[in-house]
């Protein structure tokens, strides 16, 4: 008995070493990205006010290139406004107008904290459910272009799955064509996702749009993910992997706007209960579609939310919340 | 008294302003990524007692975990950082100043040379296993190695300016 105590005393340290470890390496092993978002929510109720002061500091910054991006959107919809002006008269614009629903509510947020060095990044936003951010809501830079999804929204902040974290999945389609494929971030450059899955018998061009397509639990259909970069086929999986070249610059980002996809939180809530989880179902939102492909993928209305001239306008705010 | 008081300074700067405040603020590359926290883990007296080592680098971890949301991955890295310092002292600084020395490791106390390679190689290593696990795969093994090399460099300055402000302040007061 005495040898094994000094044995112990010798090795205590070591002994601990590995305990603690092992504690360290299973929690991370067994860690979801709702684990990591919820640990997020926390140490913003602490310090997300020194967050939001370098936020403020940041925008105050970048007012003119927001600024930019706001009057070019202005001037696109004005764009917009004008052709539908020029086909229909301002009566039957108005009784277009009152049978038009709007399904996706909106709100506006600021950045206020946001990284793009780890391979999982989150984007901390400061809306939250008193504002009317819910649990899946899409994410959207300001000239509508994809940039991630709230995975937990607190009263006054919520934290965002970025597009560039590599647990993040969305459905991507192929503008103008019924292929669609997995949006995911490989890693590597924050610029470029990868869309794969995509049928190696569908014509790809280098510059076609890849847009949201809809099957998503997050998105609705036709948000503009990126344009095609490169392309290659995997011979063995009858397949594209595609680059593609984000239109939303992440490392950038100051404001976003949050875009509600009708069901998406009822379908969060269902998975919750059936599943007995409490946050939206693993990033793979994908699994909510029908498997990837060219099946009766449903063209998308738009080549881009905001960003094609030959669109009808969309509502663009119904709900646009300030603070 | 006194030493406690510095230790939370250390891990005021290191920890919390330089790694929470200053680097995580910044979007310059995928590469960048410093680990300025891991200064608080480096500088603490030559001669501390292991255990107090491994539960403060535990601390350390945590902390860093809870506010970026990473899970369990900085404080598996930082136990071993404390857990394998004195061999990297020895390696780099030689047993007799280990066995001498009782004051925060700085430029001052074990000249700059000594200091530099003692905390180069210290926090090469933390780099190294810290991407490297976050990476998950041996795959992209350039990309971590190009990531460790710049976020590394960085926070050996960073680790450098606070043993430096720490140090200008104990001269003043003596």
């Amino acid at each position: 008995m005495y040898r094994l105590l000094l044995f112990l005393r010798r090795v205590y340290v070591p002994l601990v070493f590995l305990f603690l470890e092992g504690l360290a390496l299973h929690f991370y092993a067994s860690s979801s990205v709702h684990t990591k978002a919820r640990m997020l929510v926390v140490s913003d109720n602490i310090v997300g006010g020194v967050y939001d002061r370098i936020a403020r500091a940041e925008h105050f910054v970048s007012l003119g290139t927001t600024n930019r991006a706001l009057e070019e959107r202005v001037r696109r919809l004005e764009g917009e406004l004008a052709a539908w002006r020029e086909r229909f008269s301002a009566a039957e614009l108005d009784s277009i107008g009152a049978t038009l629903t709007f399904p996706h509510e909106h709100v506006v947020a600021r950045v206020v904290r946001n990284s793009i060095g780890r391979r999982e990044n989150f984007i901390m936003i400061d809306r939250g459910t008193a504002d009317g951010v819910r649990d899946g809501m899409a994410v959207t830079s300001i000239d509508g272009h994809m940039v991630g999804y709230v995975e937990r929204a607190s009263e006054h902040n919520a934290v965002c799955v970025s597009v560039l974290n590599t647990a993040f999945r969305a459905s991507g389609l192929v503008s103008g064509t019924e292929h669609f494929g997995s949006v995911s971030w490989p890693g590597a450059d924050p610029r470029v996702v990868r869309l794969t899955e995509v049928p190696k018998y569908a014509e790809i061009a280098r510059g076609d749009t890849i847009v949201t397509s809809g099957y998503s639990f997050y998105f609705p259909e036709g948000i503009f993910i990126g344009t095609v970069e490169e392309f290659t086929t995997d011979e063995t999986r009858a397949s594209y992997d595609i680059d593609v070249r984000l239109g939303a610059d992440i490392a950038s980002l100051r404001v976003v706007t949050l875009v509600d996809n009708p069901g998406a939180f009822e379908r969060i809530k269902l998975e919750r209960e059936v599943l007995g989880t409490d946050a939206p179902g693993t990033a793979t939102e994908s699994v909510n579609a029908p498997s990837s492909g060219t099946q009766t993928a449903p063209r998308p209305e738009t080549q881009s939310a905001t960003g094609s001239q030959s669109t009808p306008p969309r509502p663009e705010t119904q709900s646009a919340t300030t603070r | 008294m006194r030493r406690v008081a510095t230790y939370l300074g250390v891990f005021a700067v290191a920890a919390v302003v330089l790694q929470l405040f200053v680097f995580d603020s910044m979007r310059l590359s995928i590469y960048f990524s410093p680990l300025a926290y891991v200064g608080f883990v480096l500088l603490l007296p030559v001669n501390a007692r292991p255990l107090t080592m491994l539960l403060l680098g535990f601390a350390t971890g945590v902390f860093v975990d809870v506010f970026e949301g990473t899970a369990g991955l900085h404080t598996a890295v930082t136990l071993w950082t404390a857990f394998s310092r004195r061999w990297v002292m020895l390696l780099t600084l030689g047993r007799e100043t280990v066995e001498e020395q009782t004051a925060m490791p700085s430029a001052k106390l074990l000249g700059g040379a000594k200091f530099l390679r003692y905390v180069a190689l210290a926090v090469a290593v933390h780099a190294m296993l810290c991407f490297s696990l976050e990476a998950e795969t041996w795959g992209n093994y350039g990309q971590v190695a190009t990531k460790a090399l710049v976020s590394g460099a960085v926070t050996v300055w960073a680790v450098w300016a606070t043993s430096l402000v720490f140090t200008i302040k104990t001269r003043k007061k003596a």
